[in-house]
């Protein structure tokens, strides 16, 4: 520890803290514009200078380690001109565009001025100007040259951060500009986070120009519904109508970060068709009907069913919250008595083998580690297998680039597609869904993988690291899930990280999720008992939260069969979907943000997710609709609120017991804490999971080969709702290296064939792709008649033309 | 600009040469400025082609090559004349009447500064200290420098360079470099 | 001061070849250094010798390379910093174009003493034939075995390739040419880490000016006795002057620290071109002139410290009186506005702001209040600049305003134009 004096006062600090962490840490406000906690120190915009006793000149606080001793001055005269000096200098060439600038209110020049500045301007002479108009860097950022002020925070933040470096600076001196490539962001991944951390009105969003004034604004902080990174955001209306999306400074794991499709995507909340009222079919036609006839029919059905010992079956969309999930698992055993209950559409590996759930469920409670991401990125050795987290997850992409460059740890990556963590990795492989395993098995054994040169150099490299890492951090994509073997990879999960700990590592291991709460709804018991149900059979009632099987699973998925076959398919949901055109029974929901819940992260934790407006008038909370169906055959289950409902599953569900308490008089929370591990149970018996050679070849492949997922700006088919991002990318198109034929100047459709379905699509051509590998998003995929992928192959062989579009 | 000029054609040429220079370095991106050289060299001038093409060479982000490319004075991003004339404007030439000639030169072609003249001939610019002070005042035509200038010099010069199939001077000719005009021999420690 | 060292072959025809370069002694120095001394003698010796940078700051060499971490297992790199660009120096240009061996020779001793394998020598793009001759210096050497594996015989080994500049002269600041070499825009970065520690590519790095590293070459060949016993105690050695502008003798003036200025312009300068001078400048346009009454101050480190200007390049620029001071002034602001690097506020926006200001005045649309407004600004670029160039160019600036500030009033008050310059480009 360092002690020093700041203003008189002494304070003490640990070795290494600079000047300005000192001080914000002792109350002591210190103004700054380039320094950001996240991005590496330039000490260009001389605000922070201070004044440091003995020596001549001021020195920069955000550069400038405190010594033993040391006596700083942080608003001596000579400090208070340095920075009226800075401010008048600043506002030399910035325009007086306050009126017309998004930025005014919450902006940090402004705010700045007018706590340090002298108050009047001396200048007269003309104002350097850029340019007149505004320019559009790509569809959603806009930017003003003449307002910067060249901190250099987008630029940062751009490159060492999101890792795009899309942003630069042309020309020197007084003729310098922010810009991209030819004035254009027209590649880069839309994130935002270069609006987030501009300073002044330069860099703005395109959808909320004009819209609001930040006075204006209502403000909820809520936890982002994409994907299972998080993020805390804050979301503004006006006059209940959305203005846009921000992420604070130090909130969440994610902090001032976010991605596309978190910044820009909530607007999906208002497209799409949205069902505004009970639906019952009569006559094969779905005919709009009161709430009580809709669960009169319910309870007629379930009491036939269960009376004639039926079979009822639950799928709940993992964008649903813990609250309506601990309440859904509820209903479906207690009142259903059924614990068929499935959470999600899309990973069919996950139900073709009967141990699979006793095997999650091991892993969940035993290897899971629900600590923060930004703790477990310090290990020495992070491995990535089976994500495309740069599309997934893109926030956790940051994280990790970010972490990387601080702490220059060891990143082995694995995954089907390229990723933009390829340039930072130690060691790198593109590896083909379902050979995770077989992968996995290689890093901890001996089992020979000479017979592929990159399969074998990356496994001898990768072997070389965790030999040396005291830590190592596993982050596991779910693509494996999709597939056969998805047993395996967790069996393998388990020994991995069993193999790693006897070798006297520290080992953390975490999924990293394409959904927001696939976590929490496993951990409220949404998980089904394949022991004890014959997946093939048709269930008599299938009850579907959210979900859209019809539509989303793959080909011939039992879920899908079940939502096609039933003869009672009852679609709880907010937006119309192709299951719910199926359906016996649908019956209205709140969509995202018009309820109250929690969601529980990759890290295990839970975070809360708030209501932005009330839902329509006719429209109940799930939970509403599932107490009421309760108590009418016969169970009272009591909470209701959802505040309520989260203390129950305090008390309830293993692991969250140490969750915070929300004040009733306080400030609300966001984050409620991890959830911690609960007892050591005795696990089932897993049989010595077989070493197995890899059965498919890496890349080279001999057939073309499609996989699917996530892309940069679509999370599943809600982001298709979205008007901002239906502007970014495109829906539809077919990603492949087609090869040096191929030029980017034409524009080429592709069509790919399986069986008897076939879909075309736009070329995309991405020359870093492995050959013979496709790529369609999921979106795209979820046409219910004409589905390419089934559940008896993932990934599968495809039949691919490619010809001039319009030829 | 040969038939071939696109990023392709730039590739094809420049990837080999790139790949040697960029061996001197243990990075790639450490090749962008002598890549951009000699991609002024061959074509004669740069442009947003060249920089794709360099980026690709060499595997490095776009932006980085536009930044050094406008961040450098040396590195021509428009067209500019056969004979690019850079009057250095800097203190010790002004004094010796560098504003003078200056201010002839744009009489005798018409031009302002940053213009080229309609022929296509000359392109004129003023300069910062180009490092011959003791023969000033002193101008680069391309390459190589000219010294101890007066009006009539210029005049001389600009009269042989408009001649038809002057081969392009280059820095590597001595003769009018360090040999000032009679008169004023490159003082070396004179005693007092 | 006797026998040129410096310049003593620098006028003979054959000045560049290797062999004549061996003939009259070249190398030997160097052999000497890789069979008689370790690298920590080297970097003794040179510390002994007093050695002080030649480029602007006059930094010890000696002591700068002692900073460099031993046995740390990393690469170490040196670069000599050929990016003369200060106005008024032209003294590396003569030394790499007529002595380019010389300027080699010292950079392998150099990279010897700080146990470097891998130098660059970043020359500016303008120097054609410095960058002609250097390549073929640098070729000959290798040929001759003074470069690559084994040189000489020894276990020492070097490699140095030239990094062409490309018309900046904020890469003249050793951090901002570091940053040149590796693919950058030329910025300066933050200091601590210093090079010596954290450099080139994260690297232990020491920049080197040219005419530093011949003296190296010359205290190797000839002895430190010869070095020290030329000049004063802390700035031992010849420099070369470089003298410019409004005298009659304009050159390169090899000489001892510490004579006069009055001497310098006078006895070798020849005097004024046109009546008195005016004001010298003393060491490159960073440095703030010297009046004529201020003429007596001796040329060396501290006694042009205390008189409030510096050594600098030794750049010498003498003014006369037909020079417009606010001419002048106007010049220095906009010559540090083009090659202000953009990094920091104060540069770039002040001493734009500084131009704008003097060119009105120049114009005779100058206001009152100009001249304060000129002071507040150069105190805030003096004071908060992030590199040396913004503090040059404001002390520059304030000392035109400190000591011609009638002339400035005259154009103020009487909105005259100044009678040389009507036809400024």
């Amino acid at each position: 520890m360092i002690k020093f004096k700041i203003n008189g006062q002494e304070v003490e600090v640990e070795e290494g803290t600079t000047i300005l962490n000192a001080a914000r840490a002792s109350a002591v406000e210190i103004p700054t514009f380039c320094y950001q906690d996240r991005l590496s120190t330039l000490a260009s915009c001389r605000m922070c200078l201070v004044e440091v006793e003995g020596r001549p000149r001021l020195e920069p606080a955000c550069a400038t380690v405190v010594s033993e001793d040391m006596a700083v001055l942080t608003h001596s005269e000579k400090v208070v001109a340095s920075r009226e000096d800075m401010l008048e200098i600043l506002l030399a060439n910035h325009p007086l565009d306050c009126p017309v600038c998004d930025k005014s209110g919450e902006c940090e020049l402004q705010d700045t001025v007018f706590e340090y500045g002298k108050g009047d301007s001396r200048l007269v002479d003309p104002k350097r100007v850029f340019r007149v108009d505004d320019i559009a860097l790509n569809n959603v950022i806009t930017f003003n040259a003449n307002r910067c002020i060249q901190c250099q925070r987008c630029v940062r933040v751009c490159e060492e951060v999101v890792g795009d470096v899309a942003l630069g600076t042309m020309e020197r001196g007084l003729d310098a500009e922010i810009t991209g490539v030819g004035n254009s962001l027209k590649d880069c991944s839309h994130c935002g986070n270069c609006i987030e951390v501009c300073p002044v009105g330069a860099l703005m969003s395109t959808p909320y120009r004009y819209k609001a004034r930040p006075w204006d604004l209502e403000k909820f902080e809520t936890t982002c519904g994409m994907c299972g990174t998080g993020c805390s955001m804050t979301i503004e209306t006006r006059e209940g109508k959305l203005a846009r999306v921000k992420s604070q400074y130090e909130t969440g794991i994610n902090g001032e970060l976010l991605c596309a499709k978190g910044r820009f995507g909530f607007d999906f909340i208002d497209g799409g068709e949205r069902i505004t009222q009970p639906m019952l079919r009569k006559n094969d036609v779905l005919t709009a009907v009161t709430w009580s006839e809709a669960l009169d029919f319910i309870i007629n059905k379930t009491l036939n069913v269960l009376g004639s010992k039926g079979h009822i079956k639950g799928l709940i969309s993992p964008r649903q919250t813990n609250e309506t999930a601990f309440i859904f698992q509820k209903l479906m055993r207690e009142v259903f008595q059924s614990s068929d209950i499935h959470a999600s559409c899309r990973f069919s590996g996950l139900n073709l083998q009967p141990e699979t759930t006793d095997i999650l469920k091991a892993l969940l409670s035993q290897t899971y580690s629900r600590q923060p991401l930004g703790d477990i990125l310090q290990s020495d050795c992070i491995l990535l297998l089976g994500t495309n987290i740069c599309d997934e997850n893109p926030v956790s992409s940051y994280l990790i680039r970010q972490h990387k460059r601080d702490n220059h740890n060891h990143l082995l990556l694995a995954s089907s597609r390229p990723c933009g963590l390829d340039d930072i990795a130690t060691a790198k492989l593109r590896l083909l869904p379902g050979n995770e395993a077989a992968l996995l098995s290689a890093l901890v054994s001996k089992l020979d993988v000479s017979e592929d040169q990159q399969q074998s150099d990356f496994v001898s490299a990768s072997k070389t690291v965790l030999e040396k890492a005291n830590s190592v951090t596993l982050l596991i994509g779910t693509e494996f899930m999709r597939g056969q073997q998805a047993k395996d990879c967790f069996l393998w999960i388990i020994e991995t990280v069993e193999r790693l700990q006897q070798q006297g590592k520290q080992v953390f291991m975490q999924f990293l999720f394409d959904r927001p709460n696939q976590l929490g709804l496993w951990h409220m018991g949404c998980l089904p008992d394949l022991q004890s149900y014959d997946q093939e059979s048709i269930p008599d009632i299938f009850y579907v939260v959210a979900a859209d099987p019809i539509a989303n699973c793959a080909a011939g998925d039992q879920l899908e069969q079940a939502a096609l076959n039933s003869p009672c398919l009852i679609v709880q949901t907010a937006f119309m979907t192709a299951s719910a055109q199926q359906a016996m029974v649908i019956l209205p929901t709140p969509s995202y943000g018009e309820e109250d819940g929690t969601y529980t992260n990759n890290e295990a934790r839970v975070q809360k997710v708030s209501a932005i407006r009330s839902p329509a008038e006719n429209i109940l909370p799930s939970t509403v609709i599932f107490t009421q169906l309760a108590s009418a055959l016969g169970l009272d289950i009591i909470p209701n609120t959802a505040a309520q409902i989260l203390g129950q599953i305090k008390q309830e569900i293993d692991g969250y017991q140490a969750l915070k308490e929300d004040f009733i008089f306080g400030p609300k929370l966001n984050d409620y804490g991890l959830t911690t591990s609960p007892p050591a149970v005795t696990a089932p018996a897993i049989t010595e999971p077989e070493v197995k050679a890899p059965s498919v070849n890496y890349f080279a492949l001999e057939n073309y080969t499609l996989i699917t997922g996530d892309s940069l700006f679509r999370s599943g088919k809600l982001t298709a709702q979205s008007q901002n991002l239906s502007g970014l990318g495109h829906d539809a198109y077919v990603e492949m290296n087609p090869g040096a034929d191929y030029d980017e100047q034409l524009e080429y459709e592709v069509t790919i064939t399986r069986g008897n379905n076939s879909i075309t699509a736009p070329l995309k051509i991405n020359r870093v792709f492995p050959d013979k590998l496709l790529f369609i998003p999921e979106g795209q995929l979820s046409s219910p008649a004409n589905k390419i992928i089934t559940t008896a192959e993932y990934p599968c062989v495809v039949g691919v033309k490619i010809k001039v579009r319009g030829a | 600009m040969t038939a071939a000029y696109s990023k392709q054609g730039i590739i094809a040429e420049l990837a080999a040469p790139i790949a040697d220079i960029a061996k001197c370095y243990p990075t790639q991106r450490s090749a962008i400025m002598p890549a951009l050289y000699l991609a002024q060299e061959t074509y004669g001038f740069l442009d947003e082609t060249a920089y794709r093409a360099i980026s690709e060479i060499l595997d490095v982000p776009e932006i980085w090559v536009f930044e050094l490319a406008s961040f450098y004075t040396l590195y021509k991003n428009k067209n500019i004349g056969k004979y690019n004339l850079q009057l250095c404007t800097n203190v010790p030439c002004m004094l010796r009447g560098a504003y003078d000639l200056f201010a002839h030169l744009q009489t005798r072609l018409g031009i302002n500064k940053g213009e080229t003249s309609k022929d296509g001939l000359f392109t004129l610019t003023a300069v910062e200290c180009i490092g011959s002070c003791d023969v000033a005042p002193a101008m680069m035509v391309n390459d190589t420098y000219h010294t101890n200038l007066s009006k009539e010099r210029v005049d001389q010069l600009l009269d042989q360079l408009s001649q038809a199939d002057m081969e392009p001077l280059t820095g590597k000719d001595p003769s009018t470099r360090t040999q000032p005009l009679a008169g004023n021999e490159p003082s070396a420690g004179k005693e007092p | 001061m006797s026998e040129l060292v410096l310049l003593k072959h620098i006028t003979h025809p054959d000045s560049t070849d290797i062999e004549y370069y061996e003939k009259n002694g070249g190398y030997q120095g160097l052999k000497q250094v890789l069979s008689d001394y370790s690298p920590d003698q080297v970097i003794e010796t040179i510390k002994t010798s007093s050695l002080r940078g030649r480029g602007g700051a006059g930094f010890p060499t000696g002591l700068k390379w002692s900073f460099v971490p031993k046995g740390d297992g990393k690469i170490h790199y040196l670069c000599c910093n050929a990016d003369e660009g200060e106005p008024g120096t032209f003294k590396d240009r003569l030394l790499m174009e007529r002595d380019p061996h010389r300027v080699i020779e010292g950079m392998i001793i150099a990279a010897y003493a700080i146990q470097s394998q891998v130098a660059y020598i970043y020359i500016r793009g303008e120097y054609g034939l410095s960058i002609e001759q250097i390549s073929q210096a640098i070729k000959a050497a290798y040929a001759r075995g003074y470069l690559g594996k084994n040189i000489s015989g020894s276990s020492f080994c070097l490699d140095i390739y030239i990094h062409k500049g490309a018309g900046a002269y904020i890469c003249g600041e050793e951090t901002a040419l570091l940053e040149s070499i590796e693919g950058k825009r030329g910025q300066p970065k933050l200091k601590p880490p210093f090079p010596a520690v954290s450099g080139l590519y994260g690297c232990p790095t020491v920049v080197n000016n040219v005419e530093t590293l011949a003296c190296v070459a010359h205290i190797f060949a000839r002895g430190v006795d010869w070095f020290t016993a030329i000049g004063p105690e802390d700035a031992p050695g010849p420099r070369l002057f470089g003298l410019s502008g409004r005298l009659q003798n304009p050159g390169i003036y090899e000489l001892p620290m510490g004579l006069s200025l009055r001497e310098l312009v006078f006895g070798y300068g020849g005097g004024p071109l046109t009546g008195q001078f005016k004001a010298v400048i003393p060491g490159g346009l960073s440095a703030p002139m010297v009046p004529l009454a201020g003429l007596d101050v001796k040329m060396n480190f501290a006694d042009l410290a205390a008189a409030d200007s510096m050594m600098g390049s030794a750049a010498v620029i003498a003014l006369d009186e037909t020079t417009s001071i606010p001419t002048v002034g106007r010049r220095i602001a906009e010559f540090f506005s083009h090659e202000s690097c953009g990094k920091c506020a104060p540069c770039r926006e002040g001493l734009h702001w500084a131009s704008k200001i003097l060119n009105r005045i120049e114009s005779g649309q100058g206001r009152p209040g100009d001249l304060e407004q000129l002071q507040v600004i150069c105190g805030g670029v003096f004071n908060n600049s992030f590199c040396a160039l913004g503090v040059g160019a404001s002390w520059a600036l304030r000392a035109t305003l400190k000591h011609f500030s009638h002339e400035y009033d005259a154009l103020i008050t009487q909105q005259t134009i100044p009678v040389r310059d009507r036809t400024r480009p």
